[in-house]
């Protein structure tokens, strides 16, 4: 016991002169809260959007009025001419240009299709959807008034009347959905990292060998390292949850406590992932390199910003070989829904199982490299 | 007493540290070939070979770093090498690369692996005043460990394989880049362990001039033991007779004309001297040859040379006992 308040002392007191890698500490959670929290908007709003009104009737003005009322659409500007249009779409100064037939206005009194098109710029395809189903809506509820009318309904009541009530996230705010979630990626982007580099500096340096030969068993050498790591993840995921919060204002609708909980054993995985790098490269260079590896698919085949839902079956399964996604599914049912651990029993036990498997091989590995 | 340590004989009291068969192979490499000898306790023992021929090997299963393949190795009056936890509580080490933590000061070093020695307390700060009033370094305890020259660094890591008092010193190679001055005021303080604390020390080297002081010598060559015993015996074991002439001039055309003679074993410059090395029973002969080239003189076997003898003699009995063609392992 004495031994392993020794090593970790002496890890603390390390880290201490480590000004660059506490301040990365701080700094790398803070940032990518920021950038991951303000910079991701899935809600894609006010495209600028051009208007070639060959009509110019009631009827087209009122169909630009409302897609301009929609705020998915700024209206900026009219042009003449279709070659103007297109000039304008391919120098990319607008993402949608609405084209009005001639006999728009004409054709809606008369009770035949009156004729639109709404051009978009899909290159970038999450924008497209988007204006496509606002476009799509609007069609919608000015052909619903016409009926009516034609009907002769004073109020216009549809026939189906399918809603959608967003549950969970009412506002539809990206910020909602990406932060949870962030919680896992900055645990795997410091942790794996440091721990690696940690573990191979002492290797390289020749201090591990000193250490080995000291009474000091592997498991308190492994204990010694890792226990200063568990605390750094644990202000991190402290900090997160705090700019969480207060900053993006996402309340915490389940148990803080189960939070810290699923946050420990997911941890516990990133630890083990860390340990089982630095017993594969032999300089730090290499650690952070082959950390790297891990970074990508914990980011995008987690479900963190890609639901898995919509990945081809492929990658669906090698999702499931990845912790995050199950921490993910974790954090996001506390903070979002409510859940308590009981209930996200499964992703839990999921987690847990490879959590052990990866703690387990790590240490195998590290006595095996260390003989 | 236990009923497995009974079974065995102790070891002699004279003997502190018994290597039993050693043997550690990587794979199909064999880096210790089955290695035994005595390490006599209080005494400097050294452990000689080139790069590369599986001493530090040795020594790192001996340290209880490395696990041997097959062998054991027993000392401590009563303890096994496998007994791990207490055989290194027992041991002090210090390898070549000096492995301090070089982002933590001098003391904070020293307190480190004090404590993981099991010190604390007084005891602690009274071992840390002590060594760092032995080896000089009292005045840096506060200096970030980087900062040290290489001297400076090896003397506070013996200082630190020093703080619990060990038993047993391992010395792997320790003056490495320490200059000449630095590395006496090392040797000093080595010989005053042994001599006053009674501690015994393993050590290798490359350096000649520190094999010289070693109470007693092992070389090892390929993962073989090749020879072993005090330096003064290892040097009247020399094949032949070592003969020395003092030359005017032309060294290396002197060296070329008796190079590849008969009756010599080995040839070799030193300064404006020519060292030859008679075969046994033909020294007449080797004697008539160089005295065209000056005055002969009988001279004193460096260690050096019995080195290269006993390397000599090593490659000769591997010729021989190897088959004409050589098998090939798969």
């Amino acid at each position: 016991m004495n031994r392993l308040l020794a090593l970790m002392r002496k890890e603390f007191l390390q880290l201490r002169r480590d000004t660059i890698t506490l301040r990365m500490m701080v700094f790398i959670p803070v940032m990518q809260t920021f950038i991951f929290g303000y910079a991701i908007n899935y809600d894609v709003k006010h495209l600028k959007t051009i208007v070639l009104d060959e009509d110019r009737s009631f009827d087209s003005r009122e169909l630009v009025a409302k897609m301009a009322a929609s705020q998915y659409f700024d209206v900026v500007g009219t042009v003449g001419s279709f070659e103007e249009l297109r000039r304008e779409m391919d120098e990319g100064r607008v993402s949608s240009a609405l084209v009005i037939d001639r006999d728009y206005g004409e054709s809606r009194r008369r009770g035949a299709p009156a004729r639109a098109l709404l051009i978009v710029n899909a290159s970038d395809t999450t924008t497209s959807t988007q204006a496509m189903s606002i476009a799509a809506g609007i069609s919608n509820q000015l052909s619903v008034q016409t009926l009516a009318r034609r009907a002769g309904w004073k109020e216009a009541a549809l026939p189906v009347d399918l809603r959608v009530r967003p549950w969970y996230n009412p506002d539809l705010r990206t910020a909602t959905f990406i932060i949870p979630g962030l919680i896992a990626i900055i645990l795997t982007f410091t942790l794996i990292p440091f721990t690696a580099i940690a573990i191979v500096r002492e290797r390289e340096r020749g201090t591990l060998e000193q250490l080995q030969v000291t009474p000091v068993t592997r498991l308190e050498i492994i204990l010694g390292k890792l226990f200063p790591f568990i605390l750094i993840g644990v202000f991190q995921l402290t900090l997160i949850i705090g700019l969480m919060v207060f900053l993006f204002r996402v309340p915490i609708a389940g148990s803080v406590v189960q939070l810290y909980v699923s946050g420990l054993v997911f941890m516990a995985a990133v630890l083990g992932l860390g340990m089982l790098v630095s017993t594969v490269a032999r300089t730090q260079m290499q650690a952070m390199q082959l950390s790297f590896v891990f970074l990508l698919p914990f980011v995008f085949l987690s479900g963190y910003v890609f639901p898995i839902d919509g990945m081809p079956k492929v990658f669906q399964l090698i999702t499931y070989v990845i912790p995050a996604r199950y921490f993910i599914e974790v954090i996001r049912g506390i903070v979002l829904r409510g859940a308590s651990l009981p209930e996200l029993w499964k992703p839990m036990a999921w987690m847990t199982a490879y959590t052990v498997l990866i703690v387990g091989a790590a240490v195998l590995r590290f006595k095996k490299t260390n003989d | 007493m236990r009923a497995e340590t009974s079974s065995r004989a102790p070891l002699p009291p004279g003997v502190f540290l018994r290597a039993e068969g050693l043997v550690k192979k990587f794979g199909d490499f064999v880096a210790v070939n089955g290695v035994t000898f005595d390490v006599p306790r209080g005494k400097v023992f050294g452990f000689l070979g080139p790069n590369g021929s599986g001493k530090s090997t040795t020594i790192r299963m001996l340290a209880g770093l490395l696990n041997p393949t097959s062998g054991t190795a027993r000392g401590f009056d009563g303890l096994d090498v496998t007994d791990t936890e207490r055989w290194k509580s027992r041991l002090g080490y210090m390898s070549q690369k000096f492995s301090l933590y070089l982002d933590l000061t001098v003391e904070e070093n020293l307190r480190f692996f004090g404590r993981v020695y099991g010190l604390a307390g007084p005891r602690l700060d009274e071992r840390i005043r002590e060594l760092s009033g032995t080896l000089r370094f009292e005045r840096l305890k506060d200096t970030l460990t980087e900062s040290l020259s290489t001297g400076m660094r090896q003397r506070v890591a013996l200082a630190a394989a020093l703080l619990h008092e060990p038993l047993l010193l391992f010395l792997d190679e320790p003056t490495g880049g320490v200059d000449p001055k630095g590395r006496r005021l090392f040797w000093e303080l080595i010989y005053d362990l042994a001599a006053e604390k009674g501690m015994t020390v393993l050590v290798t080297t490359h350096y000649m001039d520190e094999a010289e002081q070693c109470d007693e010598l092992a070389f090892i060559l390929n993962g073989d033991l090749i020879a072993h015993g005090e330096p003064h015996a290892l040097k009247r074991g020399i094949s032949g007779r070592l003969l020395e002439v003092d030359l005017e001039s032309a060294p290396f055309e002197a060296l070329a004309a008796v190079r590849g003679a008969a009756p010599l074993e080995d040839a070799y410059l030193f300064g404006l001297r020519l060292r030859v090395l008679a075969r046994e029973g033909r020294v007449d002969d080797a004697l008539s040859l160089v005295s065209r080239l000056g005055t002969p003189a009988v001279a004193e076997p460096s260690l050096e040379d019995v080195f290269v003898d006993l390397a000599r003699g090593y490659a000769e009995r591997k010729a021989a006992a190897q088959p004409p063609t050589r098998m090939v392992t798969t």
